[in-house]
C-alpha cells in the first residue's frame, strides 16, 4: 500500500514505526541523549524513537525544538524519517535543517506500531508493504431527516457490536459498485433503495488491511423499515450529527461527511 | 508553488550546500502555509543567539553551519541583524556569568558573526541598527520586534524562528504568506480601552490582552480609545506577542495601516482601568526584589535618559542591583546618561536582558515593568524568579539608598 503526502524534507529512509497521534514537542518532550520520549502527555512516553520512522500529529512547544532534531541527528538518536499529520515550522525546519526526510499530510491513524515502511519524501509518499488494499463499499440510507445505522452482531467477523452502515466487500471482478451497493442493501436489509449520490473513498485499517470504502447516498421510502437478519442485532434512524454519540465503526463520520450528511 | 530560474538553481544546490538546505527550509514553509512564490527581504532578524535558549543543540547548529558557509565562501545576502547574547560581551563577570557559559555563548557569537551578520546582540534593530521603512518585507525573528515593525512601522514580516529567519538571511527571501500579504493584515477583533493607560498600564494591557485573544483565536486587534507614545506601544507589542503571538495591532489614529484595518463588522471587547488592575495583582508577586531590571525589550534613549534623572546624584541600594538593558547602538549615543546610571552604582548592560541572561544562577526575585518579562522570568524551566510588576519610578525609587 502506497499513502501519498506532501514532501517537506528531502531524502528516503526506512525503518519501522513508532506512533504518538498527539502533538510533539522536540524541547523538553524528548530526551536528546537517548532519543526517548518524555514528555507525559504523549501515548509513547518512555519509549524510543531512535532510527524508527516517527509519526506524529504535528509540532508543538518553543523554536528550539529544531535545534534538538539537529543535535538528535548529530547523536545518531534521531527517528530515520517523520510523518505528520500536518506539518509545522518548528519540526519542518528541524527535519531538513537535520537532513531527515519527512512528509505531511498523511492520515497517520492508517499506520501501526512496529508497521516497516519506506518513506520517499521526494516523491512525497510512503510505502507500507505488507499491507493490502480491499474495496468496500458502505452506504448510509436517509428516511427524510434521518439516517439508518445498524448494530453489527456478535456474530459478524469484525467489529462486533459496532454501529455502521450497510457494508460489504467488493470482490475482484465484481460488478460495478452502485450496483453492489444496491444488492448489499437488499440482502442485510430487504429494502429497496436508491442511489443518490457517492463520496470520495475513505482510507480506514483493519490489522494488515487497509479498507478503501466507498461511500453510497441512498434514499428509502417513506414507510419502508428495514429487517435484518444475523449480521445485525439492533437498527435505529438518527439525525445525522447524533452519530457522534454511537460507538461506531470506524470512520463513519468520515462517510457521512464525505457524502455531506455532516 | 512559482519558483524562479535562479531560485530552482538555488535550490539544486547549484550554489553549495548552505544556500540549498536554506532554499529548502523556506520553500518547505512556502508550502506549509500555501505561499504561492518567494519574495525578496530587504533585511533579517535572527534570533537564537542567547546561549541559555538555544542550549548546545543550537550552538552546535550554528557553528556547524558557519563552517560550511565559510568552506563555500558564503555570507548572508541581505542586511542581518543579531538577537541579544546570554550575557554582556565585555562586562559578563561583573554579571555573575561563569568562564564556561561565556565561552559557549563566545563561540555562538563568533559563528554568526562569521556569517556577515552584524554584531548589534539587542531586541530593538529598529533603534538605529536595522530601521525598516513602511511596506517593506523583513524576515524578522524575535517577537517583539516583529510586533514592533509591522505595527508602528508597517513594515512586513512574519515571526520566523531561528533556523527560518537564517535561512532568508542567506538567501536573501521568503516565501510571501502570513503577514506579507494585505488580507491578513486586516484587524479580526477591536479592543476599546476606555481609561488613559500610562506605560505601565500598557505593559499590563499587553500581558493581559495577548493571552486573551489568543483564547479567542484573535490574532489582529483594532485599539480604540489610547494615545500611545513609541515607548508605550513598544511595551504593549513585546507583552502581547509574548503572552499570545499576536503580531501586528492597529492604533485607531495613531499607527500607519489604521485607516485600512478594519473591512467588516467586528467583534468588540471592552477593557477598563479595573479588570487591569486586577489582571496586575495576578503578575506583582508578594517578594522583595533583589534585582531591580529595566530594558525588556532594550530600553529607549527616553527610558533610559529618564532613569538617568531619576538616579542622578543619588546612591544606591548595597542590598539590591539595578541592571538596564540597552543595545549598543543607544549606549553609544547617550553616554553620559549611561555614566550617571553607572556612577550610581547601577550596571548598563549591552547585548543581553534580564530575560535571556542565566540570572537564576544569581537572583530569586526581579522587580520589572516589563509585561514580556513578566511572563518569562517566573517560569521554572527558564528564569525561576518571583516576580515584582511595578512602574518604572516604584522600581527606581526601590533601588536608591
Amino acid at each position: 500500500m502506497r499513502l501519498y503526502g506532501r514532501k517537506i524534507s528531502s531524502g528516503q529512509a526506512k525503518g519501522d514505526v513508532i506512533i504518538e497521534p498527539g502533538a510533539v514537542s522536540f524541547l523538553g518532550g524528548i530526551d536528546p541523549e537517548e532519543g526517548v520520549v518524555v514528555d507525559s502527555a504523549n501515548q509513547v512516553s518512555g519509549q524510543s524513537i531512535a532510527g524508527k520512522v516517527f509519526a506524529f500529529s504535528t509540532g508543538k512547544g518553543s523554536t528550539v525544538g529544531s535545534y534538538v532534531i539537529y543535535r538528535m541527528k548529530k547523536s545518531d538518536t534521531a527517528p530515520v524519517a517523520i510523518i505528520n499529520g500536518s506539518a509545522e515550522t518548528i519540526v519542518a525546519s528541524g527535519a531538513i535543517i537535520s537532513g531527515i526526510p519527512m512528509i505531511d499530510r498523511i492520515d497517520i491513524s492508517l499506520l501501526r506500531n512496529c508497521d516497516s515502511v519506506m518513506v520517499n519524501a521526494d516523491e512525497g509518499y510512503v510505502d507500507i508493504p505488507r499491507v493490502r488494499v480491499k474495496d468496500a463499499i458502505t452506504v448510509m440510507i436517509r428516511k427524510s431527516d434521518r439516517v439508518l445505522i445498524l448494530k453489527r452482531s456478535e456474530r459478524v467477523g469484525s467489529c462486533k457490536g459496532r454501529w455502521a452502515g450497510v457494508s460489504g466487500h467488493i470482490e475482484k471482478g465484481d460488478e460495478n459498485m452502485e450496483e453492489r451497493a444496491m444488492k448489499e442493501v437488499e440482502e442485510e436489509t430487504k429494502m429497496r433503495v436508491k442511489i443518490i449520490r457517492s463520496g470520495e473513498p475513505i482510507l480506514a485499517r483493519d490489522r494488515s488491511v487497509i479498507w478503501r470504502i466507498h461511500p453510497f447516498l441512498a434514499e428509502a421510502k417513506r414507510d419502508e423499515e428495514p429487517e435484518i437478519d444475523w449480521e445485525h442485532s439492533k437498527y435505529r434512524w438518527i439525525k445525522p450529527e447524533e452519530v457522534y454519540d454511537f460507538n461506531t465503526v470506524p470512520k463513519l463520520d468520515k462517510v457521512m461527511e464525505n457524502l455531506k450528511l455532516l | 508553488m512559482y519558483l524562479s530560474n535562479e531560485q530552482e538553481r538555488m535550490l539544486s544546490g547549484e550554489e553549495g550546500e548552505a544556500v540549498r538546505k536554506a532554499m529548502e527550509l523556506i520553500v518547505a514553509l512556502g508550502k506549509i502555509y500555501e505561499a504561492e512564490r518567494l519574495i525578496p527581504v530587504s533585511s533579517v532578524q535572527v534570533s537564537g543567539v542567547s546561549y541559555k535558549t538555544i542550549g548546545d543543540a543550537g550552538l552546535e547548529f550554528i557553528e556547524d553551519y558557519a563552517e560550511m558557509m565559510k568552506k563555500e565562501g558564503k555570507k548572508v545576502r541581505v542586511k542581518t541583524t543579531m538577537n541579544p547574547a546570554g550575557m554582556d560581551i565585555e562586562k559578563w563577570q561583573v554579571m555573575g556569568v561563569d568562564r564556561e557559559f561565556a565561552e559557549k555563548q563566545m563561540r555562538i557569537y563568533k559563528a554568526y558573526v562569521s556569517m556577515g551578520i552584524e554584531p548589534s546582540l539587542t531586541c530593538t534593530p529598529y533603534y538605529f541598527v536595522n530601521v525598516p521603512k513602511f511596506g517593506e518585507h523583513l524576515a524578522w525573528a524575535e517577537s517583539s520586534a516583529v510586533s514592533y515593525a509591522n505595527s508602528v512601522i508597517g513594515a512586513r514580516t512574519n515571526r520566523e524562528g531561528g533556523p527560518s529567519a537564517l535561512a532568508s538571511a542567506i538567501t536573501g527571501l521568503t516565501a510571501e504568506y502570513g503577514l506579507h500579504l494585505e488580507e491578513n493584515r486586516k484587524a479580526d477583533v477591536v479592543v476599546e480601552v476606555d481609561f488613559n493607560p500610562d506605560s505601565y498600564l500598557y505593559a499590563a494591557l499587553g500581558n493581559h490582552l495577548g493571552s486573551l485573544l489568543s483564547k479567542m483565536g484573535k490574532k489582529v486587534p483594532y485599539f480604540r480609545g489610547i494615545k500611545p507614545s513609541e515607548d508605550d506601544m513598544k511595551a504593549l507589542g513585546a507583552a502581547m506577542a509574548a503572552t499570545g503571538s499576536i503580531a501586528l495591532y492597529h492604533v485607531e489614529g495613531t499607527t500607519p495601516e489604521w485607516k485600512n484595518a478594519i473591512d467588516d463588522d467586528l467583534e468588540v471587547i471592552k477593557v477598563d482601568e479595573l479588570e487591569i488592575r486586577e489582571h496586575i495583582k495576578g503578575m506583582d508577586r508578594d517578594c522583595e526584589p533583589e534585582l531591580i531590571a529595566i530594558g525588556c525589550p532594550h530600553a529607549s534613549e527616553r527610558e533610559l535618559r529618564r532613569i538617568a534623572e531619576m538616579v542622578k546624584g543619588r546612591r544606591k541600594r548595597e542590598d539590591k542591583e539595578l541592571w538596564v538593558s540597552v543595545s549598543r547602538a543607544v549606549a553609544e549615543r547617550n553616554k553620559d546618561a549611561v555614566r550617571v546610571i553607572e556612577d550610581f552604582g547601577g550596571l548598563v548592560l549591552r547585548d543581553t536582558c534580564m530575560v535571556v541572561s542565566p540570572i537564576e544562577k544569581r537572583f530569586r526575585s526581579t522587580g520589572v515593568n516589563s509585561g514580556k518579562a513578566a511572563y518569562y522570568l517566573p517560569k521554572e524551566s527558564f528564569c525561576r524568579q518571583c516576580v515584582r510588576f511595578r512602574p518604572l519610578e516604584d522600581l527606581v525609587r526601590m533601588v536608591i539608598a
